[in-house]
Parts: structure tokens; C-alpha cells; sequence
């Protein structure tokens, strides 16, 4: 056989080679333009998709580009002091979703170490984590019907009530932000609009908020969330493969394999998850904005000092809007939370009483951080624990019994500067 | 075929075989021990990845366990030796001047080289398999395994899924084992060839590590090694693995034809 001939087939080999694997890994990237739409008639169109789509699975990508340093976490892998399957879901990784109306949603997330599948169907809700070779079953809160979650069908509506509403909604929205087109991209190789929500607030960190919808079916394909003046998104999750065919009935149920230590956690009811956050309210008066001398004499007849910023001092973008009190309740002590600005730019003061309660922790676990994520200064002659990210900043600190949180979707220096009024 | 019965005689007749066999026997069964010990331990939070922890609930998968680990470099290395070593170490003893002066065709002798070193990676991939296997069902027992996306499969299938994950970890392995045999026909060195060869590997795994180099990932063989571990999650995703499939099959082609044209023009001086 000559030498030339040896080469032609090589070289005819490598090409055909190469062609294939051009083609199985870009994939038609389809361009034609669409149908240009109205942000109200894509939200109207948005609502209506589960009428005609009643399955979606595909490949899943999530990103986190809020704690800097994933990228050495991603070298060490398992060696991260973090828990494996925690910081494959916090920092990023990828996995696999199946959603049918009716039939129930699973959700994989894979990669070395951070493998965890989440099952909702006919067997309840379920979590199995091979790494640690635990199933834990999520029982429903009492009083609440076990039924299997839907793609929520929309309300019957003619379109044209739903378009008014729609608009509508928008309209009462526009004080805190504005939704508009972007441009049309292509999302797991799904030509797509774009829905772009821009915070009406000057001050806040976040840039925009995108969500790619499907320009076919109408279903969201991503969610990127922009700090200001950054062009990479630092959240992102979205599918990077996608198909509307049915999804087998056996991908959601669920048994647990031998050996493995099930577990059963009750489930919070959604009542209960919004009592947690308002606090248990004796009156609507306690839910309704108070201003802050209704705000301190309330804490005060639980014994709750409040500390508030001086007014002359703050920001101008943040002036005192509102206030809500919890009274101190079996578990948690009272807890004030006092509200600074607007919209997106606004801080959140939450004062709490007692050692238990989420954000009485807060100091400490803020404190116990690793260095360069956590952040010492001091708020009133006591230090004060802070975490800064490119979307949100937190400072935490004690003030004799009471913790105290700042916290907001602006910049550092401007969360500094409201806490730095606080006597 | 006369050659590779030859270069196979070759082969069991060197010490150095042995060695890098009793090694990958040696850990699987150490592996075993090492979980074996550790077994009252695995909740905590800082407990070995998906593959490993499924394994030490069942010794079917101990073979797949032992492979994450193997994977990960004294595969590569014991590759890229037996790789270098096939042709680099007969110009090192001088006896490939000799070899040549017979009527044998460069192209064949290239080919012959190639297949006995893939020949002592299926044996010591087997070794790997048998020593996981036996070492598994004396620690963990044998019962029918847990995938990692928590179904439970029958004895059979999980044996299949481990035979096919053993073919494409087998596959990704020769890429490191052509990589070797070019570098051995461009230098006389062994040991050169092959530490070119690893050089080569890590630097692609260092790439493949940095979220920065993302846009190279796909064409770096490295990134696809653990694509594997897809079998192991019903419904299985094939697409990963295709694609990690025909990227060895281009690294493979590409690297054995230039190390074919490197090996026609070279002057055997030694």
C-alpha cells in the first residue's frame, strides 16, 4: 500500500471525525428572527404555556458567582472542607430535571461528589444523596392535600383579561422596576426572547434580572440575575438541553435502596413559612407599616431596645419607609424589622431578641466564615461581622441582648455609610 | 499478528510488567481495606465522593471505586510508561536497530507496539476489576447496587454498567497510551517519552480544572475521562459519553498517525 494512500485515509478519517463532533456539539444554532411581541402579550403567552406544553425534561446548569474562589474549590474537588453534595448545589454544577403536568418532577444534580436527586410524585416528596446513602422523606404539612405539583395552571381567563392584568401588574411594578424586550438569543439550542427587568432604584447593586422564554413553547428557559456594570451574570440556572416530550411515569417515584438511613422532616405549610417571616401577628395593625416611634414603643413592650440609624445621617436614598414588630412568641423573642429606602436599593434593619432564631446566629455564623469572606468593622464600639458579595451585603452585630442585621442589595460603601449612622 | 505474539512474549517476560500489575491489583484490594475500616465513619460530612460511598455499600461496585481512583493518575502513568517503554526502551538496549534490519514493514512494527501496550491495559484494567470484585464481596458483600440517582438495579446490570464503564475508561486511557508512543518515537528515552506524555495529561488536567479555560474543555481528552460515571445514573444521558467517545477516537487517530509518520522517516542510529 503506498504512503500516499495511507495519508488520504487519515486525513479522511480525522475530517470526518472532526465534522461529527462539530455537529453533535453546536448543534443547529437557529437564527431566523421571531415574531416581535409585547413584554404583556409574552407574559399572557408565558401563562398560557402549560394548556399546551405537559412536559419538559432536559439538562439543567446552575452557576454562582457570588462567593469568589469556587474555581480553586473546583480544582480541590473533594478535598474542599465544604460538604460535597452542599457546595456542588451552592457554587455551581449541573444535573438533569423532568417536570409532567400531573405526574411530578425530578431533579438530579450530578457531578463527583455533589450527586443528589430530588423526586416529587405519587410517593410524596423525596431527597437521596448517594454520598451520604440518605433518603429523607418530606412529609406534607398537616391540613394540606398531598397532591402531585403541576406546571400551576393559569386561571381560566379569556386572553384578553389576562393581557389587562398583565398589564396592569406592570404598571403597579414600574416603581420598582421596569420589564422590557431584550434581544432574541438561543438557549439549549432554543431560539428564545429575552425578558429584561431593570431595578428602577439608582443605588442598588443589581444590574438586571433576565429570563429566557422559549420563543416555541413559551416555557422559561434561564434565569441570570446582572450585578450593575458587570456583563457575566453571577447567578445563572437554566437548561442546556431541552425536550417537551412525556416523561415516563417511573422516573417519579421513588423507593429507598437497601441500606440506605431514611429519614422524615415534616414539611413547613406555606402559612406557617409566611407566620415565620412576619412573625406570629396578633392584630394586622403589627403587619401593616408602622412608623418608628409605633415601631420602638411595640419592641419595647417586649422588651425589645430598638437601635435605629440617625435620620440626618443616612443616605439620601435611604429614608425611613416602614416598620413591622413580631411579639416575643413561644421559641423567639421579639423580632422588629425596619425598612430604609426603596425598592431594590432598600436595607433592611432586623433586630431580634434572645439566642434563638435565624438571624440571632447570624453574628457568629457570619464570624465563623473563612477569612476574605468575612469582613470585620466595628458598628458603635462593638464589632461587627459583615459579608460582601456583588449582589447583596450583610453586616451583623450584638448590641447587649439584641442582634442586630443590616442588610440590602447595595453597594458595600452604602451600607457602611447606613450603618455607620447607627448610634 | 506474528509480531504481537512476539511483542507479547516480550511483555511477560519483563519484571517491570509485573510491577505496574501487582500495583493495580494491589489497589483496589487497598482501597477495599482502607473504606473496610473506615465503614462506621461514612456519614460524616467530609465522606468520599457519589462512586466511592455507593461502593461501600455494596461490593458489586468496588471495581468502578477502585477505577474513580485509578483514573486519576496511576492509570495514565503505568500507560504512559508501557507506552514509551514499548518502543523509546528498545532503542535504550539497542535491540530495534536489529529488529528493523528484518523485512518487516515500520508501519507494522508501530502497530504491533501500539496493540501489546493496549494488551497490558485490558490485563491490568482486568486485574482491577477482579481484585475491586473480590475485595468487595469479602468487605461490603455482593447484593443487588444502588445507582446514584438512588434506583436499585439487578446483579447483572450493575456488573454490565461496570464492564461498560471499564470500556470507556479503557478508551480514554489509550489517548494517554498514543500520546506516550509519539513522544517514544521522537526521542530515544523512555523515561522522557513517558514523562512527556504525563506532562502533557496534567497540564490538560490543570486546564480542564479552571473555569477560565472552560472554552477549551471540550477538546481536551481529560475532561471526558469521568464521563462514565453517566452510566450510573438512570435514565442514562449517552450523549456525554458518545461525545467523550469520539474525542478519544480523534486524539487516537490523530496522535497514531503522527507518530506512524514520525516512526517511517526516523533514522534508527542506535
Amino acid at each position: 500500500m503506498s504512503r500516499r494512500w495511507w495519508a488520504v485515509v487519515v486525513v479522511a478519517v480525522l475530517a470526518v471525525a472532526a465534522v461529527t463532533v462539530g455537529i453533535a456539539t453546536s448543534r443547529a444554532q437557529g437564527s431566523a428572527t421571531l415574531q416581535s411581541l409585547s413584554v404583556a402579550q409574552l407574559l399572557a403567552k408565558v401563562a398560557a404555556a402549560p394548556q399546551s406544553t405537559t412536559a419538559v425534561s432536559g439538562d439543567v446548569s446552575w452557576t454562582n458567582g457570588l462567593i469568589p474562589g469556587s474555581d480553586l474549590t473546583g480544582l480541590l474537588g473533594g478535598q474542599s472542607s465544604a460538604p460535597s453534595s452542599l457546595s456542588g448545589l451552592a457554587l455551581g454544577g449541573s444535573g438533569r430535571l423532568w417536570l409532567q403536568q400531573g405526574g411530578g418532577l425530578r431533579l438530579e444534580s450530578q457531578g463527583s461528589g455533589s450527586d443528589f436527586v430530588v423526586v416529587a410524585g405519587k410517593d410524596g416528596l423525596w431527597s437521596y444523596s448517594s454520598a451520604t446513602g440518605t433518603a429523607t422523606r418530606y412529609a406534607p404539612p398537616a391540613g394540606a392535600s398531598a397532591g402531585t405539583p403541576t406546571l400551576s395552571p393559569s386561571p381560566q381567563a379569556s386572553p384578553a383579561d389576562t393581557l389587562a392584568a398583565i398589564a396592569a401588574g406592570l404598571q403597579r411594578f414600574a416603581s420598582t422596576g421596569t420589564v422590557t424586550m431584550g434581544p432574541q438569543v438561543t438557549v439549549a439550542g432554543r431560539p428564545s426572547y429575552t425578558l429584561v427587568m431593570t431595578p428602577a432604584s439608582a443605588t442598588t447593586t443589581i444590574g438586571s434580572v433576565r429570563v429566557a422564554i422559549d420563543a416555541r413553547t413559551f416555557v422559561p428557559l434561564r434565569v441570570q440575575v446582572f450585578a450593575k456594570g458587570d456583563t457575566t451574570a453571577v447567578l445563572s440556572a437554566g437548561f442546556t438541553s431541552v425536550s417537551y416530550g412525556r416523561v415516563a411515569g417511573s422516573l417519579f417515584t421513588f423507593t429507598p435502596p437497601t441500606g440506605a438511613t431514611v429519614r422524615h422532616t415534616p414539611l413547613p405549610s406555606p402559612q406557617g413559612l409566611l407566620r415565620a417571616a412576619n412573625g406570629p401577628h396578633k392584630g394586622a395593625a403589627h403587619a401593616t407599616a408602622l412608623t418608628l416611634a409605633q415601631a420602638t414603643a411595640a419592641a419595647a413592650r417586649d422588651g425589645l431596645a430598638l437601635t435605629a440609624p440617625v435620620q440626618s445621617s443616612l443616605p439620601a436614598s435611604l429614608a425611613f419607609e416602614g416598620a413591622a414588630v413580631s411579639p416575643s412568641a413561644k421559641g423567639h423573642g421579639a423580632v422588629a424589622v425596619l425598612h430604609y429606602g426603596n425598592g431594590f436599593g432598600s436595607v433592611a434593619l432586623v433586630e431580634s431578641q434572645g439566642a434563638s432564631g435565624a438571624s440571632a446566629t447570624l453574628p457568629q455564623q457570619l464570624a465563623g466564615l473563612p477569612r476574605g469572606l468575612s469582613e470585620r468593622t466595628s458598628v458603635a464600639g462593638t464589632t461587627a461581622y459583615g459579608l460582601s458579595t456583588s449582589l447583596f451585603n450583610v453586616v451583623a452585630w450584638q448590641h447587649g441582648k439584641v442582634t442586630v442585621v443590616a442588610a440590602g442589595m447595595v453597594p458595600k460603601a452604602t451600607l457602611q455609610a447606613f450603618v455607620a449612622a447607627v448610634r | 499478528m506474528m509480531l504481537l505474539r512476539r511483542e507479547f512474549t516480550k511483555l511477560i517476560h519483563q519484571k517491570r510488567s509485573y510491577v505496574g500489575w501487582i500495583g493495580l491489583l494491589a489497589v483496589p484490594l487497598l482501597v477495599t481495606l482502607a473504606l473496610y475500616l473506615n465503614r462506621n465513619n461514612h456519614h460524616h460530612d467530609n465522606g468520599p465522593g457519589g462512586v466511592i460511598s455507593l461502593a461501600m455499600h455494596n461490593g458489586l461496585l468496588m471495581p468502578v471505586a477502585a477505577i474513580t481512583l485509578l483514573s486519576a493518575f496511576l492509570l495514565p502513568l503505568l500507560a504512559s510508561m508501557v507506552g514509551a517503554y514499548q518502543l523509546a526502551g528498545e532503542a535504550e538496549t539497542g535491540t530495534i536497530k536489529t529488529w528493523l534490519m528484518h523485512s518487516i514493514s515500520r508501519g507494522g512494527v508501530l502497530a504491533s507496539k501500539w496493540g501489546i501496550a493496549i494488551i497490558y491495559v485490558i490485563i491490568g484494567l482486568a486485574l482491577v476489576f477482579v481484585g475491586g470484585l473480590i475485595g468487595g464481596a469479602l468487605a461490603f458483600g455482593l447484593h443487588a447496587p444502588a445507582l446514584l440517582s438512588g434506583q436499585t438495579v439487578s446483579i447483572s446490570h450493575g456488573l454490565g454498567l461496570s464492564l461498560l464503564a471499564f470500556l470507556y475508561v479503557l478508551a480514554g486511557i489509550i489517548c494517554v497510551l498514543s500520546l506516550a508512543l509519539l513522544f517514544a518515537t521522537m526521542t530515544n528515552s523512555s523515561l522522557t517519552a513517558a514523562i512527556a506524555a504525563l506532562v502533557v495529561f496534567i497540564v490538560m488536567n490543570i486546564l480542564g480544572a479552571f473555569s477560565y479555560f472552560d472554552f477549551m474543555k471540550p477538546y481536551l481528552f481529560t475532561s471526558h475521562l469521568d464521563a462514565w460515571q453517566n452510566l450510573l445514573s438512570q435514565p442514562i444521558s449517552w450523549h456525554p459519553i458518545v461525545i467523550g467517545l469520539i474525542t478519544f477516537a480523534i486524539y487516537i487517530v490523530g496522535l497514531m498517525a503522527v507518530a506512524w509518520y514520525l516512526f517511517r522517516r526516523k533514522d534508527i542510529l542506535v
